[in-house]
């Protein structure tokens, strides 16, 4: 499974949408449920499926999937 | 513990939210945010679960902790359509009007920061004198109250308080324990305040302590102050998980079947090993490992008792055996005097079940059956899906906690006859023999009857036995001929209603005191004419001629204050075929929307010779 793969499960799983509503490239702005609470819920799924700590700080950052993917590959996640 | 790839791909192979719940909870395990949501997804795919409208209001963020509430609705067979409070409305909700009170919720959730409710708890506790912290406890606690009285006016449904713990550990540090203005003792004597007259005061609101529940995974696991100082949101994942599971669990012992009963099995479950091959010095059962796992599960099952459930055994094993082990065995806690009912034999499991279901006339549903063996668990899960199966874990350091995770073990409420039911349980076999005894006199079942020397006390609109008049609307199922449920809140309106009566009896005896067993619910329509709204008696009184007595006496009652004609309905369920017949055999005809009887024409008047003395109503 691609890394994009996984991210994919995890949002669609969290927002509850299906897989295919997530792309490669969507942000927060193309997908209603990506509101700021799905947003919070995003971020606590990504930490807990690849075991990270997150700052605070990156949350607002991470506000689409390219951004998400730079993130993770930076953090050398798998 | 976390659930890994492997254990998750396992789990989702279990074949019922039960078998799932019981897994996760053998082995301690928290799922992630996904997992649980996929879990979630996957037991809602199977069967929606049963729909319980949820309201919460709150002080600070709730909405994230919506996907664990989800799931841990599912885990319980239920599914919650929530409603959340807009940030920041707290009061406005408690309106009768309010958007909440639209939602008519069956549960209603207040998640509450004491700081938001009293301005005094914003300044730091150490900080805040001896000699105001009663005054400022005692203005809380009254505060809160006028709240909630607010909100219990507008809302029907349980009502379930929560107090934020603090974020921090105790400002004076590891002195806190020492100190005289300690702020643990502190916030324990506010909680325990507010519990007192929540119990006194209002009925149906309860307090979730959420303190028990950090206690349970640690402050820094329950807490994340990231999320705290950034979206006002407390809960690590970890403490989503655990105030969502005990949301649900309460939700679930309000609203699934009622468990009643504990059916027990004894050998590798009271103790380890099997006394029949071990012998009394062989079983585990004592001071040492693995002896000691079992003595402090037979605690847990005494605090069982406690909560109000009653203890059967079920159990494969010679009856001398058992009883040497029950009589004699120096560290066995549970005696004969413990168990409502046993079964000691060689008969199938189900078998045995179903025959305790009819000594302590309750249904199986009532039942949560307590084995180690996988096969005798797997045969009552087959031929008996209505008992819920808990299979005791294989370690026997796990056993004694087993049963902590049964969200139909919670209760919300404790009446007094909840307490006294084993001794209840015990007149009861004393009464079986009396009556054997008398049959094999050659006497009739009315002269077992006269030989218990029962006296029925009737009252009328009594608000003292409140809890326990609901209670039997909750879980009074075959006799009773209209099944209709009332809350603790609805039964003290129809107490208080001008056009409503509600009659109890207590039936008391040679043997004991049945407390509160029976209720009926009149409502005065004009005049003359009143309709038998409820009429229904506890399982455990059935066969001794007490519904006939306590109609007549109603009927009595009735027709001292004017009343001609009382109407009544007979309403079929699965469960309640033993009163089909009770109108007709008792003065009421059949009219094309039901049953109608005259109170005047001398259908109610009793015999001479009836084997029960009636008082009341005062």
């Amino acid at each position: 499974m691609s890394l994009f793969d996984k991210l994919r499960d995890i949002m669609s799983t969290t927002l509850s949408l299906p897989a295919s509503a997530i792309q490669e490239t969507s942000t927060m702005d193309d997908i209603e449920e990506w509101d700021s609470l799905g947003h919070v819920n995003i971020m606590v799924a990504l930490e807990q499926a690849f075991d990270l700590y997150m700052d605070v700080e990156d949350f607002a950052e991470l506000d689409s999937v390219p951004a998400i993917l730079g993130y993770l590959e930076a953090e050398n996640v798998s | 513990m976390k659930i890994s790839d492997a254990q998750f791909d396992k789990l989702l192979q279990a074949p019922s939210a039960g078998e799932l719940r019981a897994a996760l909870a053998a082995r301690r395990l928290v799922p992630s945010l996904p997992q649980a949501s996929k879990l979630q997804q996957h037991l809602q795919g199977r069967d929606a679960g049963k729909p319980l409208r949820l309201g919460v209001v709150h002080t600070y963020t709730s909405e994230l902790l919506d996907p664990w509430l989800q799931y841990a609705a599912a885990l319980n067979g239920l599914a919650f359509d929530t409603y959340h409070a807009p940030y920041g409305v707290t009061v406005q909700e408690a309106a009768a009007d309010s958007a909440l009170a639209r939602h008519e919720p069956d549960l209603t959730l207040l998640l509450l920061r004491c700081e938001d409710l009293h301005p005094a708890l914003q300044s730091p506790a150490a900080c805040i004198g001896a000699d105001q912290r009663a005054t400022i406890a005692e203005e809380f606690v009254t505060g809160l109250l006028g709240l909630l009285q607010r909100f219990r006016a507008s809302v029907g449904g349980h009502i379930l308080v929560t107090l934020l713990p603090d974020i921090a550990s105790p400002g004076l540090g590891l002195y806190d324990a020492m100190a005289a203005q300690s702020e643990a003792r502190w916030w324990s004597d506010i909680k325990g305040r507010l519990a007192d007259a929540l119990r006194e005061e209002l009925r149906g609101v309860g307090l979730l302590d959420l303190d028990q529940l950090m206690l349970a995974v640690g402050r820094e696991q329950f807490i994340d102050a990231r999320l705290w100082y950034s979206s006002m949101y407390p809960f690590t994942p970890e403490g989503s998980h655990a105030v969502a599971v005990a949301v649900a669990d309460l939700a679930a012992s309000l609203h699934l079947t009622r468990a009643k009963v504990i059916a027990l099995d004894a050998d590798n479950t009271l103790w380890g090993g099997v006394i029949g091959e071990d012998g009394m010095a062989g079983i585990a059962l004592g001071p040492d490992y693995p002896g000691r796992a079992y003595v402090d599960f037979q605690k847990r099952i005494l605090a069982l008792q406690q909560r109000g459930f009653i203890l059967a055994l079920c159990s494969k094993n010679n009856p001398d055996d058992l009883d040497e082990v029950l009589r004699e065995h120096p560290h066995q806690l549970l005696k004969h005097e413990h168990f409502a009912a046993a079964r000691v034999n060689w008969v199938p499991k189900p078998d045995n079940l179903k025959a305790l279901a009819q000594e302590l006339n309750l249904g199986l549903d009532a039942f949560i059956f307590v084995d180690d063996s996988d096969h005798e668990c797997a045969a009552v899960r087959h031929a008996l899906p209505e008992v819920e199966v808990i299979q005791v874990p294989a370690r026997a350091v796990d056993i004694p906690g087993c049963l902590d995770h049964v969200a139909r073990l919670q209760v919300t409420a404790l009446t007094a006859e909840d307490l006294a039911k084993t001794a209840m349980y015990a007149q009861e076999r004393q009464r079986r023999s009396q009556q054997e005894q008398v049959a094999a006199g050659g006497g009739s079942v009315d002269d077992y009857l006269r030989s218990l020397a029962m006296t029925m006390t009737v009252g009328r609109d009594d608000r003292t036995h409140l809890p326990r008049l609901a209670q039997l609307t909750q879980k009074t199922n075959q006799f009773n001929l209209t099944t209709r449920r009332y809350s603790e809140q609805e039964m003290q309106a129809k107490i208080d209603g001008e056009d409503c009566r509600v009659y109890h009896f207590s039936l008391a005896d040679s043997f004991g005191d049945s407390g509160v067993v029976g209720l009926a619910i009149v409502e005065l329509r004009d005049g003359a004419s009143a309709h038998l709204d409820t009429f229904l008696m506890s399982c455990r009184v059935i066969g001794r001629r007490a519904e006939q007595a306590f109609l007549r006496r109603i009927a009595a009652d009735l027709r001292a204050g004017g009343v001609a004609t009382l109407s009544a309905q007979y309403i079929p369920t699965r469960k309640n075929v033993l009163v089909e017949n009770f109108l007709a055999d008792n003065a009421f005809a059949a009219q094309d929307d039901g049953w109608l009887a005259r109170l005047d024409d001398g259908g109610f008047d009793l015999d001479d010779d009836f084997p029960i003395t009636i008082e009341g109503p005062t």
